[in-house]
């Protein structure tokens, strides 16, 4: 009976993920066979150790892998997760996305510990060549909210509880190291293959 | 008054019986919070406690959500009670020896992992409160079969001996 219940529950987790991903959040190759969805928090610690892996990937294999960021801000441990998620949509939809997931990981420890994060997060976009009253009245708008919310909800499909998680195609990788140890082998030896 | 000999020997079975439950209630909620996530989740955490190689981990987290769940489904019923209770006394002991050496390291872990995404101990707290549930193991494996016991209805006659 437990191994029926547990079996349920993993089915879930086989499901497809949720479509409509918005097109700045995809990297690389459009019809590429290795698509690796990345779930992560711009808060997380340990995605911003990953994000030195996702750029390696960026750098080194874009001609043929797809890379799709989703949001899973777990915001009962990190209060400002979501905040910089809706952040990052703004400054996505202005065509930036990536160079602003870039700055939110290089100078997270800063603006996490900002006595005014908002502000904080505001300035990245600036730094960026972002207009300030843009992005402001942008974070207030509601629809920055949804497709955030899309994205917790493909992350619950797909028994997404920790961040950051890589599924490169139906393989699952928790964490840099196993991303590093495991998928990127994994993902070097099919592009080896398909060569 | 002092409590007599043969009072305080009344108590033994509920105790047994009690630490028995607790014990069991522990892991079987501790392997089922872990089953229903997938194991690359469970993975990480054992990684980041840096003791065993990359492969070792993926293995273990398949594993030993199982062993958890059994040992402690067989604790509650009472079913070779003396060798679930040494089983999981036998995983306690890893554990706690697991979070003390994280600690000796100095390996900054904010969650033990060892109840899922529910409940989150840090490694002094986990210690503390696997020690407590050692401690009731060991009630368990020597006053547990008194009560509601699998064992006394089935016989167990291998476990007689232990």
């Amino acid at each position: 009976m437990g191994w029926l219940g547990v079996t349920a529950l993993r089915w879930r987790a086989h499901r497809p993920v949720v479509e409509g991903v918005p097109a700045y959040r995809h990297y690389g190759a459009r019809d590429a066979k290795i698509v690796i969805t990345e779930f992560s928090d711009f808060q997380c610690p340990a995605c911003r150790m990953a994000a030195e892996a996702v750029r390696s990937v960026k750098a080194r294999h874009a001609k043929k892998v797809t890379l799709v960021f989703r949001h899973k801000p777990l915001t009962k441990i990190h209060p400002h997760a979501f905040l910089a998620a809706q952040a990052a949509e703004c400054v996505g939809r202005q065509g930036k996305f990536w160079e602003y997931h870039d700055l939110l990981f290089q100078r997270q420890r800063e603006w996490t510990a900002a006595p005014d994060v908002k502000a904080a997060l505001v300035e990245l976009a600036a730094d960026l060549g972002l207009d300030r009253a843009g992005m402001q009245a942008c974070l207030g708008n509601p629809e920055t909210v949804r497709p955030i919310m899309k994205d917790i909800d493909a992350a619950e499909q797909k028994s997404v509880n920790a961040t950051p998680t890589f599924l490169v195609n139906e393989d699952r990788c928790v964490g840099a190291r196993q991303f590093l140890t495991r998928c990127l082998p994994d993902i070097r030896r099919k592009l080896g293959e398909a060569e | 008054m002092k409590p007599s000999r043969s009072g305080s020997s009344d108590r033994g079975p509920i105790l047994g019986f009690s630490a028995r439950v607790v014990v069991a209630g522990v892991f079987v909620f501790s392997g089922l919070e872990k089953l229903v996530a997938p194991p690359e989740e469970f993975a990480a955490v054992i990684e980041t406690y840096r003791l065993l190689p990359d492969f070792m981990a993926l293995l273990l987290a398949r594993v030993l959500p199982w062993l958890q769940l059994y040992a402690g489904l067989a604790l509650a019923a009472g079913y070779l009670t003396r060798l679930s209770a040494a089983l999981i006394g036998a995983m306690l002991a890893v554990f706690i020896g697991a979070l003390g050496s994280t600690i000796v390291r100095g390996i900054p872990l904010s969650d033990c992992g060892c109840y899922g995404e529910f409940i989150h101990l840090n490694p002094p707290t986990a210690i503390a409160v696997d020690a407590v549930l050692l401690a009731l193991t060991v009630l368990a494996a020597r006053s547990g079969r008194r009560l509601l016991a699998l064992d006394r209805w089935i016989g167990a006659p291998e476990m007689r001996n232990l």
